[in-house]
């Protein structure tokens, strides 16, 4: 018999074990097929880029997310169904196992009515309404965009439709998900997580660390300009626009490192500074975009 | 007290110190050692009051005069919190000159105590000069 023949089977078996478990989960995974779960996506008091910004998706891309990822039974913008069959959509998916995704701010004043979403028996659902009734029914709820996660554009000064972030509205634990508008993977790549291995470790504003982990300003490619104090003295300089009023110190976002529209750019790449509206208080706070 | 006359009282006590230290060497007499080694302990006192004391440079500012330092035009970015004015040009959270929508160029001392109100963040800032008026 040769060496490899004579093998320990012990040994053997330590060389397969990795394999092994890999083999047994893809078999679990097919057999206990589950259905996919649900996802419901609000578009509240918003300008209803992030849908947008979710259609832009590349890796994966929107396609993916809708067959493979979720079972998305109700979004204003891409449903095919109308009226208040639409919202049908809506209320039955409220029964079952459902992550809900709302964009934009919740407005509070007059009732809500400064955003109404459907029309149902003749009456209107406002966008506060709706938030309230699948926020409290859902595994998950994830605020996605600066509006919903902090208020945002929609509750800038003086904010005229009372509108509040998500997690203040609601009181229960929200995933926040800032960005004007969000990136498409911090939103694919939050719910992935979410589908396979529970909630990620989130921050203490509750924003997933692996994509808000990081200031932009850290990991910047002019940082080395920072750092020697040589400073753009108008747009279009090459250099360091934190005298221009770069937000890139106080933002924390992967903007440098994943970049934007298919990963091919980012604000700084296209030589205009952060304007931090990944951050709390966008807009209002981080005015000016631009000092001269 | 001017960082000039920081150095040169700082100056002025080394070479006290020196001076008794050669001393103390030179002596024979143990009771005239142990007085200089005392003038040298007493001097090294001195120095240690002095380091001790608020390194604040001597330059003034009025209002007015602060409110050229805004931050914009190349200006440097100078900021102004119960009396002590300090540079925040290089302040990574002061990016432009401002700071989550206030302009350098003031005395922002309420706005301050009302967000932060914590000293250790202004004992690490650059301090340019005082407040008068």
């Amino acid at each position: 018999m040769s060496i490899d023949q004579m093998m320990c089977p012990v040994l053997e078996s330590k060389r397969l074990t990795a394999q092994s478990i890999i083999t047994a989960a893809l078999q679990e995974i097919k057999q206990s097929k589950k259905e996919k779960m649900n996802l419901i996506w609000l578009e509240a008091t918003g300008c209803s880029g992030n849908i947008i910004s979710l259609l832009n998706a590349d890796g994966p891309d929107v396609v993916y997310f809708l067959t493979d990822m979720v079972n998305m039974t109700y979004e204003n913008s891409l449903m095919p169904a109308e009226g208040e069959a639409a919202f049908a959509n809506f209320l039955a998916t409220l029964s079952t196992e459902f992550i809900l995704v709302v964009e934009g701010a919740v407005g509070l004043k007059a009732n809500g009515l400064y955003t109404v979403i459907a029309r149902y028996q003749n009456k209107p659902v406002t966008a506060m309404e709706a938030v309230q009734m699948a926020g409290e029914k859902a595994k998950y709820v994830l605020a996605v965009g600066t509006c919903a996660s902090y208020g945002g554009v929609s509750a800038a000064s003086p904010n005229p439709s009372g509108s509040v972030s998500v997690g203040e509205y609601l009181q229960r634990e929200v995933i926040n998900l800032p960005g004007c508008p969000v990136h498409p993977d911090w939103v694919t790549g939050t719910i992935a997580h979410l589908l396979a291995f529970g909630k990620p470790s989130l921050d203490q504003k509750n924003r997933p660390l692996i994509f808000y982990g990081i200031t932009i300003h850290d990991q910047c490619s002019r940082r080395s300009y920072f750092n020697k104090g040589i400073f753009a003295e108008k747009l279009g300089d090459p250099e360091c626009m934190f005298k221009l009023g770069c937000r890139g110190p106080i933002t924390r976002a992967d903007c440098p490192t994943r970049q934007w529209n298919d990963y091919v750019n980012w604000p700084i790449g296209d030589n205009t500074p952060c304007i931090g509206c990944v951050r709390n208080g966008f807009p209002d706070g981080m005015e000016p975009f631009i000092r001269y | 007290m001017s960082r000039e006359h920081f150095l040169e009282e700082f100056e002025q006590i080394y070479r006290q110190m020196e001076y008794y230290y050669q001393l103390m060497l030179k002596t024979s007499c143990l009771w005239q050692r142990n007085y200089y080694e005392y003038l040298l302990l007493n001097e090294m006192y001195k120095f240690i009051q002095l380091k001790r004391q608020e390194f604040v440079p001597d330059k003034q500012f009025t209002l007015k005069e602060l409110a050229q330092y805004d931050g914009a035009k190349g200006m440097p970015a100078y900021v102004a919190v119960d009396g002590i004015v300090y540079d925040m040009s290089k302040e990574p959270t002061w990016g432009g000159g401002t700071h989550f929508g206030l302009y350098a160029g003031k005395d922002l001392s309420t706005q301050f105590a009302g967000c932060h109100g914590k000293q250790e963040i202004l004992a690490a800032l650059p301090k340019v000069g005082i407040l008068i008026g």
